[in-house]
């Protein structure tokens, strides 16, 4: 287990994992996860179902303990968070879970016990935003206003930090942009002591992301394959378009270049997805196919791309071989 | 936030106090003493329900707490609520005591008021019957925190996952025996020490699986971080959970074990089956060991207990002797035995179980034709049968006691003293009328005479009285009392006091038979006749014999005038005092009682091998104490001894190496294998499957240095220390 | 003030198409010099788009010399500024111009309809100037 430096860290980092590692029962769900969540920046974190996002945020929150490995959430182990930094986080569950025979004034009173401060007109304001009145039954909430009664109870405790799970789930898209809107305005302000705010959240809509996050995360089967700014992302993967007939890609073309991230088969043509390529990323891919037994002077040309292409690439990567074989293997 | 914690677990079990308190009060309606003049069961009956229902309802408060909190989402959204972990479970538990108690306050309460108007007026009943009603219902509480632990294990539901609920079980189960049964002072300390422990204990214990195992460690107890800020967690719950977790496990093991090995043993093994034993008497006086059995008797139309087998006692034989070694009665004679007089025993009363006043083992109908009912105390009431009176009359006619009726200040010690007059009766006189005017009693300070008319107890004799008997005289006719107090036995003529009224005859055996006739007993004198000093070692028990035995008397005419004062010490020795016609002590006579069954040790070569080596020493020691008759085995058993030591060696190796086993493939640190190695001598076989049920198996794979297996949540690996290898990178990572 | 409009989902990163929507505002000359921009924070509430990438719009904006921001009072569109050497600026536009020459060849335009088109185009900027 490699020993984190509280000091240094816990200043810069909302959330730090080390090794972090999850079994339930033999299935291996979070791999020794090492990152740093920095402060006052908004993290997306993208993955299909059961790629661990869940588990590696509520072992964030305290809610489930880690196998081995620890992540620390400002500053504090999060197996034994205190009261004090519970009161700055705030966190949404998955599929806004709220107590349904409460009122809305009753579960804003509820909220409010627990936090050091408590931002009332900023309730208000939220669940107007959200068109719900106080005197409802959270019950006939629909869903839509359910996560806006939800982010309104975290947000009016003026969190330091918000994790939240997957909030666009089942969310129509009125709401949606409502719950966007609320989190940008959020994410550009500080808390009362000046705290820079930082937001983890873990989605499916990559133009969401697109919209609010500054940095990209996205988990494939457990392990964490990128985390940097978007722009680094979209800098540092690119995709090219080859034209050579099917028997080119094979199996050795793929161990032979680095860093292919998904190779294509689209109209006539190879769609090449390659993280890390350095400059001279043609000659490469001319060389791969050459010892893979293809064409050597096949016409390559880079494509423009999207972050949605590129999250999609490396989300279809789940399930690849090369990928299974480098997870640890639990024996009988 | 803990108010606000405390106020939504109240308003989520809300709902269930109107429908538990809707039950419990139907219950206790339909449990309230009826208008009788017969005591009631009622607070057995009623705590053994409450002890259900009180069980079932905690069970169901914990479970309504704790099943949401399955799901990640109820979970997540409840404990990101800046409260300590331990706060959102003392929450769950105050709201769930105050339901409980709701629930049960109002019916119980109404009930106790009202009982108190209605007794002991109309019914021989008293609020403190509700008492112990109330304390099982305490007790069954612990099934709440039971079921928060049982809902929070990590193991399986088909393994050891329900396991906890034993404890409560028992719990319960022995706070209601605590209250059915007269315990003795330090009994009764244990009992209340052990609820009140588990009771204080059990939120902590439940506590700590709610904060701690609920987060799904893969360890139970695993190596806590150096920030150990959270300070809200007592460190003493830890200590608290491991042995609610090892008493669970004895109560499941005893539980187990019974269940194979009592059935096997009684289904193996019954020599003695219907069977009990005895002492009667040859025409002689010479004391015999017989074996009665349980029989239909065509003549008389209905079963009892009848001689099948006979043995003469010899005064030198020595304790522990075979009953083969005496010499067995002729079977024409065995109708012929006598059976001695019951000396009736003033120091022996019934103890009073707790909360108690009637006395329940007490029916029909006495003088005057009333129900007369002791209370624990020793005062008598007096009912009439309900149908004789209106229905708003009291069925309560009189109380009574030593200073007479209508009086509470100077109980009757023990208790039946009506009772004890006759019962000390020979069986051949008949027994005070049921229906006359006047009846007598007997208590350790002295002999009674009641006229229900006059109403009016008069003292006979006052005197200290351990044993009383009344019989006659064959040679002379005529009725004579013994009392036997300390180490003087004193003969008294009784006489009428009434003039012209004679004292009821000797009834004939076709009398006897036919269940005899109360003939009205006419006032009573007592006339001091001889007193005679018993030996002083009287009643001292023989060599070999355990002291605190209980003692009976018992009284024989002798053939020749004169009688035979007997001592039975249980089952164990017989003493005989030859008193002749002039009230002289003319013979001593001491014998053993031959060992009841026969040798054990095939029988238990077999049970004993199937528990493990502590436990059958422990039997073995029981087997052989002095209370079960049962001596060392002699030279021709020790093979068998050895044999069956044997045996529970094998068997403990078995349980050791399985243990062994279990605890590799759980792959179970160094630490705790020694821990299930060292609990398999004293559990046997059983503990390799509560290893497998207690820990849940823990995923392992080979480690990159040495190729061995070791679990995933060691931080390193525990043969080679070689750290975890770091994630392998694919080249496609960006960071 | 023009509406600034975001797609998302495109191949153009939303920072750029910040840029790109201001630049071409301020060349058509909708927006004048002098003109107040909306700040960082209430734009990215409009557009709910992220304020870092606000910020870095206007960061590329202000290095490009088309806006100016006042300590404490904002930012606002800047006198047109020579940020750049005559040879710069030339080499900018031919990185532009070049994929557009090739294009319309590709697409069969003859060098006289280019030319027109490049004229409509300036004939158009030169009408909204007025």
């Amino acid at each position: 287990m490699s020993d984190l430096e509280p000091d240094q860290q816990c200043d810069r980092f909302a959330i730090h994992a080390a090794g972090l590692t999850r079994y339930f029962g033999d299935q291996l769900v979070v791999d020794r996860l090492d990152f740093c969540i920095p402060k006052g920046k908004v993290t997306a974190l993208l993955g299909l179902n059961g790629a661990g996002k869940t588990t590696t945020i509520r072992m964030a929150m305290g809610l489930l303990d880690p196998t081995r490995g620890e992540c620390r959430t400002l500053g504090e182990n999060s197996r034994e968070l205190s009261t004090r930094t519970l009161q700055r986080i705030g966190y949404l569950v998955e599929g806004h879970y709220l107590p349904g025979w409460m009122r809305v004034s009753a579960l804003e009173r509820f909220a409010r016990s627990g936090r050091a401060h408590w931002d009332a007109d900023r309730f208000r304001s939220l669940i107007e935003h959200f068109r719900i009145r106080s005197d409802q039954r959270v019950g006939r909430l629909s869903r839509g206003q359910r996560a806006g009664v939800s982010l309104a109870c975290v947000l009016a405790a003026d969190p330091e930090l918000l994790i939240l799970d997957d909030p666009a789930l089942g969310l129509d898209p009125v709401s949606r942009r409502a719950l966007n809107e609320a989190l940008v305005e959020f994410a550009g302000g500080t808390t009362r002591q000046g705290a820079a705010r930082t937001v983890l959240l873990s989605t499916h809509l990559i133009d969401d992301v697109e919209r609010i996050a500054d940095d990209i995360a996205v988990m494939i089967g457990g392990r964490l394959l990128v985390h940097t700014s978007l722009a680094n992302f979209t800098t540092r993967v690119g995709r090219w378009m080859l034209h050579v007939d099917e028997s080119g890609v094979s199996a050795r073309f793929h161990r032979e270049l680095h860093g292919l991230v998904e190779a294509r088969r689209a109209c006539g043509h190879w769609e090449l997805c390659i993280a890390n390529g350095d400059a001279d990323i043609k000659a490469q891919i001319a060389r791969a196919l050459e010892v893979g037994g293809g064409e050597a002077n096949a016409s390559i040309e880079q494509m423009e791309t999207s972050l949605n292409d590129l999250v999609i690439a490396y989300l279809s990567t789940e399930g690849s071989e090369s990928f299974r074989e480098a997870n640890e293997h639990v024996g009988a | 936030m803990f108010i606000a914690l405390l106020w939504k677990s109240f308003r989520e079990i809300l709902l269930t106090v109107p429908l538990a308190m809707v039950v419990l009060s139907v219950i206790t309606y339909l449990q309230m003493p009826a208008r009788s003049d017969q005591v009631q069961s009622t607070a057995s009956s009623y705590a053994s329900l409450l002890a259900c229902l009180g069980g079932a309802y905690a069970m169901v408060l914990g479970l309504l707490q704790t099943w949401p909190l399955r799901r990640t989402d109820v979970r997540g959204w409840l404990f990101s609520h800046p409260a300590p972990r331990w706060h959102f479970y003392f929450a769950d538990l105050f709201a769930a005591v105050a339901a409980y108690l709701l629930a049960i306050l109002v019916p119980w309460g109404i009930a106790w008021i009202w009982l108190g108007q209605v007794a002991p007026a109309t019914r021989p009943a008293s609020p403190w019957d509700l008492m112990p009603g109330l304390l099982v219902y305490l007790a069954a509480l612990s099934f709440h925190p039971a079921s928060v632990w049982m809902m929070n294990r990590p193991s399986s539901w088909f393994g050891s996952r329900t396991f906890v609920l034993a404890l409560p079980g028992l719990l319960t189960f022995l706070a209601f025996i605590g209250l059915e049964t007269a315990l003795p002072a330090w009994g009764w300390g244990l009992v209340i020490a052990t609820v009140v422990l588990f009771v204080v204990l059990y939120p902590l214990i439940a506590g700590e699986a709610y904060t701690r195992l609920s987060n799904a460690p893969s360890r139970v107890y695993r190596r806590r971080s150096d920030v150990g800020d959270n300070n809200d967690r007592p460190g003493f719950a830890r200590l608290a959970y491991c042995v609610a977790v090892l008493a669970s496990t004895a109560i499941v093991c005893l539980a187990a074990w019974m269940l194979v090995v009592v059935p096997l043993d009684s289904s193996l093994f019954a020599p003695t089956q219907g069977l009990i034993d005895d002492v009667m008497f040859a025409g002689d006086g010479n004391p015999c060991f017989v074996r009665k059995a349980y029989v239909w008797n065509e003549d008389r139309g209905y079963r009892h207990y009848e001689t099948q087998e006979a043995w003469l006692l010899n005064p030198e034989l020595e304790m522990f002797h075979e009953v083969s070694q005496l010499e067995p009665v002729e079977a024409n004679q065995i109708a012929n035995l006598k059976q001695a007089s019951y000396v009736t025993n003033m120091s022996w009363f019934g103890a009073q179980p707790p909360f108690r006043e009637f006395v329940q083992d007490y029916f029909g109908t006495g003088p005057g034709g009333l129900s007369w009912h002791p209370t624990y105390d020793g005062v008598y009431h007096a009912y009439v049968p309900r149908q004789s009176v209106q229905v708003e009359e009291d069925l309560l006619q009189v109380v009574m006691d030593r200073n007479g009726f209508g009086s509470t200040e100077a109980p009757f010690h023990p208790y039946h003293a009506i009772t004890n007059f006759s019962s000390a009766l020979e069986s051949h006189l008949p027994s005070p009328s049921l229906t006359g005017d006047v009846f007598f009693l007997a208590d350790a300070e002295g002999l009674y005479q009641a006229s229900l008319g006059e109403r009016r107890v008069e003292t006979l004799l006052s005197e200290k009285i351990d044993g009383f008997a009344v019989m006659i005289d064959p040679a002379r006719e005529n009725i004579i009392a013994f009392i036997l107090a300390g180490d003087t036995l004193r003969l008294y003529a009784v006489e009428s006091d009434e003039p012209g009224v004679a004292l009821p005859k000797r009834m004939t055996e076709e009398e006897h038979k036919r269940g005899g006739e109360r003939a009205p007993w006419p006032r009573l004198r007592f006339d001091e006749q001889i007193e005679i000093k018993l030996p002083p070692d009287w009643y001292a028990p023989l060599a070999g014999e355990p002291t605190k035995q209980g003692l009976t008397h018992w009284l024989l005419p002798r053939l020749d005038g004169g009688w035979l004062l007997i001592q039975q010490r249980a089952m164990s020795s017989i003493k005989r005092l030859d008193i002749d016609a002039s009230n002289q002590i003319v013979a001593r006579t001491s014998y053993y009682l031959p060992r009841a069954k026969p040798s054990p040790l095939v029988r238990d070569l077999l049970v004993t091998s199937l528990i493990p080596v502590v436990t059958a020493s422990a039997a073995l020691f029981e087997l052989a104490g002095p209370q079960n008759h049962v001596e060392l085995p002699r030279v021709t058993d020790r093979v068998l001894l050895l044999l069956c030591l044997g045996f529970v060696l094998a068997h403990s190796l078995l349980a050791w190496w399985f243990t062994e086993k279990a605890c590799t493939a759980r792959r179970l640190s160094i630490r705790s294998t020694t821990t299930w190695r060292c609990a398999s001598v004293f559990l046997g076989l059983i503990t390799p499957l509560l290893v497998l049920s207690f820990h849940h198996r823990i995923a392992s794979v080979s480690c990159h240095a040495c190729d061995r297996m070791i679990r995933v949540d060691e931080p390193r690996c525990p043969h080679c220390t070689a750290a975890w290898k770091p994630v392998e990178h694919l080249g496609i990572e960006v960071f | 003030m023009v509406a600034i409009h975001i797609t998302t989902g495109s191949n153009t990163p939303i920072f750029q198409q910040i840029v790109a929507q201001v630049r071409a505002a301020i060349a058509s000359g909708r927006w004048k010099v002098g003109d107040p921009l909306p700040s960082v924070r209430s734009l990215a509430k409009e557009l709910v788009v992220n304020h870092n990438t606000v910020a870095k719009a206007y960061k590329q904006l202000l290095q490009d010399g088309l806006i100016d921001s006042h300590q404490g009072r904002g930012y606002f569109v800047a006198k047109r500024r020579e940020i750049y050497t005559k040879a710069e600026r030339v080499r900018r536009v031919r990185k532009l111009v070049q994929p557009l020459v090739s294009e319309a060849i590709t697409l069969g335009l003859s060098s006289d309809e280019i030319v027109s088109l490049l004229k409509q185009e300036l004939g158009k900027l030169r009408q909204s100037d007025e």
